[in-house]
């Protein structure tokens, strides 16, 4: 089987017979169709049928997720204040990568809830914060670790350098870019 | 019978892994966790086996049999 048609369960079961040193008779493998195991092999001569399935470290995925559900949950607290609030902290803060570090007992419940504040607390900071480097600010309130603030710079071009058919080339994408600013 | 949600007449083990894309915790505690889960598991499931492919270490453990 080529590797790139190779299914995870397959690569996985691989990788897990050769670090086990599964004696797996030639063209013993197969991949048998629902609703059977994954994988059908003959190992030291006798037919087994193993189900493979990715772990995630428990602590490790729950944070994941959390963190996940958090990024989504900024988005939401900010589109849901006042218009006028928005646009200020935009005005201040635009153009900056602002991260919030939530204590890890803080429930996704909790940080809604708080989330609000910690806007207004961007709000009130200093436009220039965050100009130049990253900078942090440790335990700015009990719900949080720390505020980081980094501002995103572009000084070389950003676009597609790639042609597409019938689109522009290189050069003519270089020249549109120069001739916009 | 056992084995018959998997519609097989094969003996069946599960194979749990990670991949060197998921950063475990710098503990193992968390395998001693699944362990004892593998091993309240193991009785009522169909499983005859269950192991660990640890790809960080491309090491395998039994957790349970």
């Amino acid at each position: 089987m080529h590797p790139m048609t190779e299914s995870k369960e397959m690569r996985a079961f691989l990788a897990f017979s050769k670090a086990g040193n599964l004696h797996v008779g030639p063209g013993g493998i197969s991949e048998p169709p629902p609703p059977a195991p994954d994988i059908l092999a003959v190992v030291d001569g006798e037919q087994i049928a193993y189900e493979v399935t990715e772990a995630l470290e428990p602590h490790y995925a729950q944070k994941l997720a959390t963190h996940m559900k958090s990024s989504t949950l900024v988005r939401s607290v900010f589109n849901k204040l006042p218009i006028k609030m928005q646009e200020q902290i935009r005005a201040c803060h635009g153009g900056k990568v602002i991260s919030f570090c939530f204590k890890d007992d803080l429930s996704l419940r909790g940080r809604a809830l708080f989330l609000p504040a910690a806007f207004e607390y961007l709000q009130n900071l200093d436009s220039n914060v965050g100009s130049k480097d990253l900078e942090r600010f440790e335990n700015p309130m009990q719900e949080l670790n720390h505020v980081a603030i980094r501002h995103v710079g572009c000084d070389g071009f950003i676009g597609r350098l790639i042609p597409l058919r019938g689109g522009l080339t290189h050069n003519q994408l270089f020249t549109t870019a120069s001739s916009t600013k | 019978m056992k084995n018959e949600s998997y519609g097989t007449k094969y003996p069946i083990e599960l194979v749990t892994y990670f991949w060197r894309e998921v950063t475990p915790a710098p503990n193992t505690e968390w395998i001693e966790d699944m362990n004892r889960a593998a091993q309240q598991l193991l009785p009522a499931s169909p499983f005859r086996r269950i192991w660990l492919y640890d790809g960080w270490t491309e090491s395998v453990v039994i957790l349970a049999s």
